[in-house]
This record gives C-alpha cells, sequence and structure tokens, in this order.
C-alpha cells in the first residue's frame, strides 16, 4: 500500500525482477506483476526479485507476455484482448500445460481460466484413445474391465466419430 | 486436472471414464461431482432448458426436448432428451419438477404401475423412489435441496382431501433412502 502510494507521488514507477529456473532475469513494473497473487503476496513482504523455481524461461517469458496485454485492459480494447487470448492458447498441449501449471503456482485466475476452457474445448470431442495419448496416460484397464466400465454409458461413446487426433 | 475436466459436459466425462482407473475414480469422486456442479451453474452454455412434450394421438406419449438458454445457440442446439437407454423406460411420465439438474417425475412403467422416478438427464441416469402412501395419482410432489443437513429432500402432498380431513403431507429425505 505504502509502496503504490509513494510511486504515483513521485511518479516512479516502482520495479521488480522476476527470475526464472534457468536464471534468467526479467525487469517488470510491479503494476503489471500484481495480477499474480503469489507474486503479489511477495511483494508485500517486501521482496523485488523474485525467485520462480517452478517456471522455466520459456513459459516465464509467455506468462510476461499474457500480464503485460492484460495490464492494459480497458473498456475500449476488450476486442483487441479478446483476439491475444485467443491467439495465447493456439500452442501445443505440453506447452499449454506446461503455462496451467505455472499459471496454478503463479496464482493467475484469468489465465488459469482462459487455458483450462480452451482445453478442455479442445480434447472435449477426442477419442478416449487420443486423451491418453495427450496427457501421456497409460490405459491400465484389461480389455474386459474397459468394455464394462463403456457398458455402463453406452450413449456417450455413440453418436458420430470422435476425433483421433492429437493437436 | 480438477480445473480442467470439470469444465467439460456430462456426455464427455462420462466416455472419459475409460481413460484410465484413475481418471474413472476421479470422475466419479463426489467432490469433483460438487465442482462441476458449482462450474455449470455459473456457466451459461450449460444452462439447459427442459422441455416436456404430450403428444395426444393414440399413444398419449410425453417426450422431453432439451434445448440451451444460452443466447448465442437458442433453438438450433435443441436435442431430444433420450431417457430409455441406460434406465427403466417410462411409457408416459408427468414431471413434477426441477432442482439442480435432477427432475422428479412420475412414470407409468409398465401399464399399470405408476412410479416415483428422480431424473438426472445429464447422465441419462435415474432412480426409482419408494411410493408414497397417499396414492400417486392424487399426489403433488416436489424436489428441494436442504443445505443444513445436505440433502435433497422429495415432498409429497395429498390432494384428494375430501377422504382425509387433514392434507397428508411425507417428506423422504434421499440420503436416508440412498
Amino acid at each position: 500500500m505504502a509502496s503504490s502510494s509513494s510511486s504515483s507521488k513521485t511518479g516512479l514507477k516502482k520495479m521488480l525482477t522476476l527470475k526464472s529456473s534457468d536464471g534468467d532475469e526479467f525487469e517488470l513494473e510491479e503494476s503489471i506483476v500484481i495480477q499474480c497473487q503469489t507474486i503479489k503476496h511477495m511483494v508485500e513482504d517486501g521482496f523485488s526479485l523474485i525467485p520462480l523455481q517452478n517456471v522455466d524461461t520459456k513459459t516465464l517469458t509467455k506468462i510476461i507476455e499474457y500480464m503485460k496485454k492484460h495490464a492494459e485492459k480497458t473498456e475500449s480494447n476488450k476486442e483487441e484482448i479478446k483476439n491475444f487470448n485467443k491467439e495465447f492458447v493456439k500452442g501445443s498441449f505440453d506447452d499449454q500445460f506446461e503455462l496451467v501449471s505455472a499459471a496454478n503456482y503463479l496464482h493467475i485466475n484469468g489465465l488459469m481460466d482462459l487455458l483450462c476452457q480452451s482445453i478442455a474445448d479442445r480434447i472435449n470431442n477426442k477419442s478416449v484413445r487420443a486423451v491418453r495419448e495427450i496427457f501421456n496416460i497409460s490405459n491400465d484397464y484389461t480389455p474386459d474391465e474397459e468394455e464394462k466400465v463403456r457398458d455402463e454409458h453406452k450413449w456417450a461413446h455413440e453418436g458420430g466419430e470422435f476425433d483421433e487426433s492429437l493437436d | 486436472m480438477m480445473e480442467i475436466l470439470s469444465r467439460l459436459p456430462v456426455r464427455s466425462l462420462l466416455r472419459f471414464k475409460c481413460v484410465s482407473k484413475f481418471w474413472e475414480a476421479f470422475i466419479a469422486d463426489p467432490y469433483f461431482k460438487m465442482k462441476h456442479q458449482i462450474h455449470a451453474k455459473n456457466d451459461q452454455n450449460s444452462q439447459k432448458n427442459l422441455i416436456s412434450q404430450m403428444l395426444i394421438g393414440e399413444d398419449s406419449d410425453f417426450k422431453f426436448h432439451c434445448s440451451s438458454l444460452s443466447p448465442v445457440q437458442m433453438v438450433e442446439d435443441e436435442q431430444k432428451v433420450d431417457c430409455s437407454s441406460n434406465c427403466i423406460a417410462p411409457m408416459k411420465s408427468k414431471p413434477f419438477c426441477g432442482c439442480d439438474g435432477l427432475v422428479l417425475l412420475a412414470a407409468l412403467i409398465d401399464t399399470r404401475n405408476l412410479h416415483l422416478l428422480l431424473w438426472n438427464p445429464s447422465t441419462r441416469e435415474s432412480i426409482d423412489l419408494p411410493h408414497p402412501e397417499s396414492p400417486l395419482m392424487e399426489c403433488v410432489c416436489g424436489l428441494g435441496y436442504d443445505a443444513t443437513s445436505d440433502d435433497y429432500k422429495i415432498l409429497a402432498l395429498d390432494l384428494n382431501v375430501c377422504d382425509h380431513p387433514n392434507v397428508s403431507v411425507e417428506i423422504l429425505s434421499l440420503k436416508w433412502f440412498l
């Protein structure tokens, strides 16, 4: 609280440094970074260099891109943000999973919502086999067991082809 | 994973029970179901309108239609709800009311027996509830959620007051019944 009022008085923007797990440092304005609840709490505790051991440089770069764009959010650029979000979720599933786990760790609620909804929409019509591949899950059912689970909700497996693609 | 799966429609979740034993247990878990329900309640796109249609004809029958309440996909998305698979096929049914996506209905299972059913159109599952002591034909029934006991309760009110000097009210607690 004290820091934000003093910075507005002097006109100086308070800067923070984020350090990725690869050791790269990113300097950002505090007003951008406080979208992230985890960092906000650290700032309140007086930190100005914030080490993020669970986030690598590639993921952190994307997250910073998101936070910068969303810090510009106003009533007039809603459409622009919407298009930005659309582009932002276009990466591979593995990249999206990295981002989800970082967004979860950093507590960026808006980003978490965006990513989870996009992944859910992308897997919604996928086949069971495709979902196993995407989430890297090995099938631990015997054929009989799988058949039994399938039979419990047969209708959910019927009605058209499911998407086998992995993107 | 909870965050991703709780955003999927019920049909996809039931299909993904086949992914692995862990997914099956995860999707069937009451905590996940609660999360999913909270999410669905807040999501405009998953709000549905259930329409019961009575066809008057040779086999005057009830049919259910489901349409989305979302303004973007108003009528186009309308689909017939099929309550025959995976549950008892009622010949005729009369819905009493709904609560949290559950529908309470009186259904004629075979030509003579009127049953009180609790139906979940999303999972297409239904359970046969015990009869109220008063004849079902003469009752109106209601379904509600009681937050103090975290339980759904069904109220049956006998309308045939001529035979009974006092209005008969019966309450069935689902927690107790299941």
